[in-house]
Parts: structure tokens; C-alpha cells; sequence
């Protein structure tokens, strides 16, 4: 196919902050996505939304994911998602979050998914 | 086949799964190959985290398993594509080309040889050149 020079991607982010490396691999390629020009949409769910949480207090070894995480705007990286049965499942609401989120249905995930080119969960 | 490329569709496959830690190397593997057969286009692979290790010459696959690093040179050959490994993935878990052993003063590069480093650039580049980015992870 020809090559496009824009497309949409959206980033599923489904995994606790420090459980794992992967929130923090997920956040540099969303980054980088947006840094090549790309508009960029993501959705916190599941554990996910754990990455959101304010009053964070990782170790020293670790990196606040919620820091990096609070300057996504500054990115233009919007719209941002939270899913709303994913926060309450976990008794958070939007209150606990550190960035102003959208909340959407787990009904219409399907429907947000179609409307971009490049879906990326790692 | 130059006829048909109006009707191919093409991949890029993104790999962060270990090829040590479950099945998800072998679903790739296979993936690739029937892609290839149907006589569709892997535009690259990109191995991220974890999945850099697929990319470990140093690696000692046991007799009875797959030998990856093997597996996808041949595989790369024969679909003409290129292995991508994420340069910032790769350096931290010790899966070095000659260049960055010589440049970290370490004793052995790991990188196997159809491999390259590259970075995320890389990533995003081909999926605005393929129809679909498929991941496998753990």
C-alpha cells in the first residue's frame, strides 16, 4: 500500500504502574509515536487505570509512571480514555485520577477501536 | 508475483513476548510463515522489551526446541524483510551488536547476525507503510 504520512493510533494501557516493565514500555512507544507527528488516543483499562492513581510513591529505583503520565497533554495526545467499569471494579472514580479523563463504556470500546488505523496493546 | 501486488496486504509484526517465557514466539513464527505462503508481505519485524532476546546469539536453545534466531534469518531471507531490535530494549538486557560492545567496553557483541538495532522510529515508520501491525505478547 502507499505509505500514509499520518495515521491514527489508538494505545490500549492495561497493566499496573510497577507490577511489570510494561507500562513504562507502553509510555515510550506512545511518546515516540507522538513525537513522529501522529495523532495519538489512549485508554486506560483494566489494571491500567491502577497507573493513574494519584499519591503515588514509587521506590527510588523506579520512575512515577502518574508524573509522566500528567504531562500527556502536554504531548497533544488526546482524547484520553478511562474505562468506566475498570475504575469501578476498583472503587476509583474520576477524583483519584491525575489527569482529566474521558470515561467511556466497555460497550463502545469495539466502536473507538474502528475509528483508528493502528490499535497498539503491548 | 509483481502482478498481484495490488491484492497483497501487508504486516509488520511487533514482538515483545520472550521467546523463553510461553508460546507466543512460536504463534509468531507461524504467523509469519503463513503469511508468507499466502503470498502476502511482512514489511519488517520490530522485537521490543522482552522480545529482543529473540535476537541473543548467545542463546542456547535446547535440543527438542525451536532455535529462533535461526528460524527468523530464514525466515527474513526467504520474505525479504528485515528483524528491527529496540536499540533502548536491547542494551538492557545485554544483546549487543559490535559496535555498542566496543562502545560499553564489553567483553562479546550478542546480536545475531540477520538482526539489526534500530529504534522505535523504525516501529512507526512501517506502520504507516503496512494495512496492520500485529503484536504478540505475553
Amino acid at each position: 500500500m502507499p505509505a500514509a504520512t499520518h495515521k491514527r493510533f489508538l494505545f490500549l494501557l492495561r497493566d499496573a504502574p510497577y507490577a511489570s516493565h510494561t507500562a513504562q514500555d507502553s509510555l515510550a512507544m506512545l511518546l515516540a509515536t507522538a513525537a513522529f507527528n501522529q495523532q495519538v488516543g489512549v485508554v486506560f483499562i483494566d489494571e491500567g487505570v491502577w497507573q493513574l492513581k494519584k499519591g503515588q510513591k514509587p521506590s527510588a529505583q523506579q520512575t512515577n509512571i502518574s508524573a509522566q503520565l500528567a504531562a500527556l497533554p502536554l504531548y497533544d495526545i488526546n482524547p484520553i480514555y478511562v474505562v468506566r467499569e475498570s475504575l469501578a471494579e476498583r472503587q476509583l472514580t474520576l477524583d483519584d485520577l491525575v489527569l482529566d479523563c474521558e470515561q467511556l463504556d466497555l460497550a463502545n470500546l469495539n466502536n473507538l477501536m474502528t475509528d483508528y488505523d493502528c490499535v497498539v496493546g503491548i | 508475483m509483481k502482478h498481484q501486488t495490488d491484492h497483497q496486504s501487508s504486516f509488520v509484526l511487533l514482538i515483545t513476548a520472550s521467546p523463553s517465557a510461553c508460546s507466543t514466539s512460536h504463534c509468531a513464527l507461524r504467523f509469519a510463515r503463513a503469511v508468507l505462503n499466502k503470498g502476502d508481505k511482512i514489511h519488517s519485524v520490530f522485537f521490543y522489551a522482552e522480545g529482543v532476546q529473540h535476537g541473543n546469539a548467545l542463546a542456547i536453545a535446547p535440543e527438542d526446541t525451536l532455535n529462533y534466531v535461526k528460524q527468523w534469518a530464514e525466515l527474513s531471507g526467504q520474505g525479504q524483510f528485515p528483524l528491527h531490535v529496540c536499540i533502548a530494549s536491547a542494551l538492557k538486557r545485554g544483546v549487543l551488536d559490535d559496535n555498542e560492545a566496543t562502545r560499553y567496553d564489553k567483553p562479546a557483541a550478542s546480536l545475531a547476525p540477520a538482526f539489526r538495532l534500530s529504534g522505535l522510529g523504525q516501529l512507526i515508520e512501517a506502520q504507516l507503510h503496512t494495512d496492520r501491525c500485529i503484536t504478540f505478547k505475553e
